[in-house]
């Protein structure tokens, strides 16, 4: 899984959010790392619903803007706990190589 | 601005999430470069345009094979109007010479004049030289010209008969070019009985007077004959507008056909999507290795020498002397339609994109 479909299912882990919304939620989970463009993000998204990850919470019109809050089904909850702790179980091997190399650099 | 952009996507996607999109544009335009957002839209709305909205290389293929088709639509524009250009006149070469040099005689002159606007081996192209044509050469098959000849040369010396040639051509209203030296033959430089210096050299000097085009070549002394003519057609002025329509219309075409394929292979059978890759990525092996050969050498050769004429198109192609691999890809591209045109199942999760 790339790192931006990553990010926007984590986004989405917590309350439904509508394109600018998880666009921001993105850019502060990865420190400002990772902005999605518009095209990106509904490419991204589309992509996630196909794939029953995602799905359409509701719709709002405020001040004549359209906003679409997109939520985590089940299947993406599952698909991210899964990425998490593959990712986890990652960065655990790496730290514990680094932590072996030390002494012998210190 | 970005309303326009979204025409890069499917109508159907645009109805559905066009006002969507660019709410999330407006929103974003304080903080992003326009510039960026605009290229996104349009490469995700392409992507989506070709049914394959994942693909990263998608536009990137689908716009080689529309630049290909193109060049290749361009050249036949081109060709067309070639064949319409004004036929060649033995008697305009005989009076354009007589007119250079009404004092001498001419050894040869061809007086008839050319059966076809291009010719392969002094003949009309016909079935009887597909061979020729296919298997290497096809570079025979170029312009028709007429010719003519003197066994001695006008005056006594090379340098006086260029100098000459250059102050009749200028009195007859010819606007020419400077001469070219070339070496009548070459040897290998590391050989030690190689000088160059000792080769005799020839001297071609290009000139043009209306549509006509007067190639003469002051030959070395060693070769008879000592100075030759020959007359050919400049480029019509009709093949530059043709070969910009004819390249939009080849290059809309090819952009379509690419879609259409695209959207009917993608989410069909492994086996089916794997032999279209394959038979679209041999095809445009097969049609651009040449032309990738063929230009640079090309362009190396019209910026080495003066020209009057552009070499024609579709020699910067490759073609027609690598008509074979030119073939042989559009072979494959016919099965990769054939391919697409089976019928197949649309998968049932299709997304907004494919619709």
């Amino acid at each position: 899984m790339r790192e931006a479909t990553f990010l926007i299912l984590t986004a989405l882990a917590d309350e439904p959010r509508h394109g600018y919304g998880i666009i921001q939620e993105v850019a502060v989970l990865s420190g400002g790392r990772v902005t999605p463009l518009p095209g990106t993000l509904y490419a991204a998204l589309d992509r996630l619903v196909a794939q029953g990850l995602v799905e359409l919470s509701h719709e709002q019109v405020i001040d004549g803007q359209l906003r679409r809050y997109y939520r985590l089904r089940t299947d993406g909850r599952a698909e991210l706990a899964r990425q998490t702790e593959r990712l986890r179980q990652l960065a655990s091997a790496a730290d514990a190589r680094l932590r072996a190399l030390r002494p012998s650099h210190a | 601005m970005h309303r326009w952009l979204l025409l890069a996507y499917p109508r159907d996607y645009r109805r559905k999430r066009g006002p969507e999109i660019l709410e999330t544009v407006h929103d974003i335009a304080p903080t992003s470069r326009g510039a960026r957002v605009a290229a996104n839209l349009v490469r995700h709305g392409l992507r989506a345009r070709l049914g394959r909205p994942a693909s990263r290389s998608v536009v990137v293929w689908a716009s080689v094979f529309t630049v290909a088709c193109g060049l290749f639509a361009a050249s036949f524009g081109t060709w067309l109007t070639w064949l319409g250009s004004r036929p060649l006149d033995h008697n305009e070469l005989a009076a354009a010479v007589s007119q250079l040099y009404p004092d001498k005689q001419v050894s040869h002159i061809d007086k008839d004049d050319p059966p076809a606007v291009f010719m392969i081996y002094g003949s009309p192209l016909s079935w009887s030289f597909a061979s020729e044509l296919l298997f290497g050469d096809g570079g025979e098959y170029s312009l028709a010209g007429l010719g003519a000849s003197f066994e001695q040369l006008p005056a006594d010396s090379r340098p006086r008969v260029l100098a000459e040639l250059r102050q009749r051509l200028q009195a007859a209203g010819w606007d020419y070019t400077e001469e070219i030296h070339s070496n009548s033959y070459d040897c290998i430089p590391d050989d030690p009985r190689c000088d160059p210096s000792s080769i005799p050299s020839n001297i071609t000097l290009y000139a043009q007077r209306g549509d006509n085009i007067l190639e003469v070549h002051i030959n070395a002394d060693n070769t008879t004959p000592k100075m030759d003519f020959a007359m050919t057609r400049s480029t019509p002025w009709s093949a530059y507008p043709a070969g910009v329509v004819a390249f939009v219309l080849g290059a809309l075409s090819g952009w379509c056909l690419f879609g259409w394929v695209s959207r009917r292979t993608e989410g069909g059978h492994p086996l089916a999507q794997g032999l279209a890759r394959f038979l679209y990525g041999f095809a445009m092996f097969l049609w651009l290795a040449p032309i990738l050969l063929s230009a640079p050498l090309m362009l190396s050769h019209h910026l080495s020498e003066p020209h009057l004429r552009w070499h024609l198109p579709w020699e910067w192609l490759g073609q027609p002397t690598m008509s074979l691999p030119f073939l042989l890809g559009c072979l494959m591209l016919t099965l990769a339609l054939g391919l697409a045109a089976l019928p197949y199942r649309q998968p049932a999760d299709q997304t907004l994109a494919h619709s």
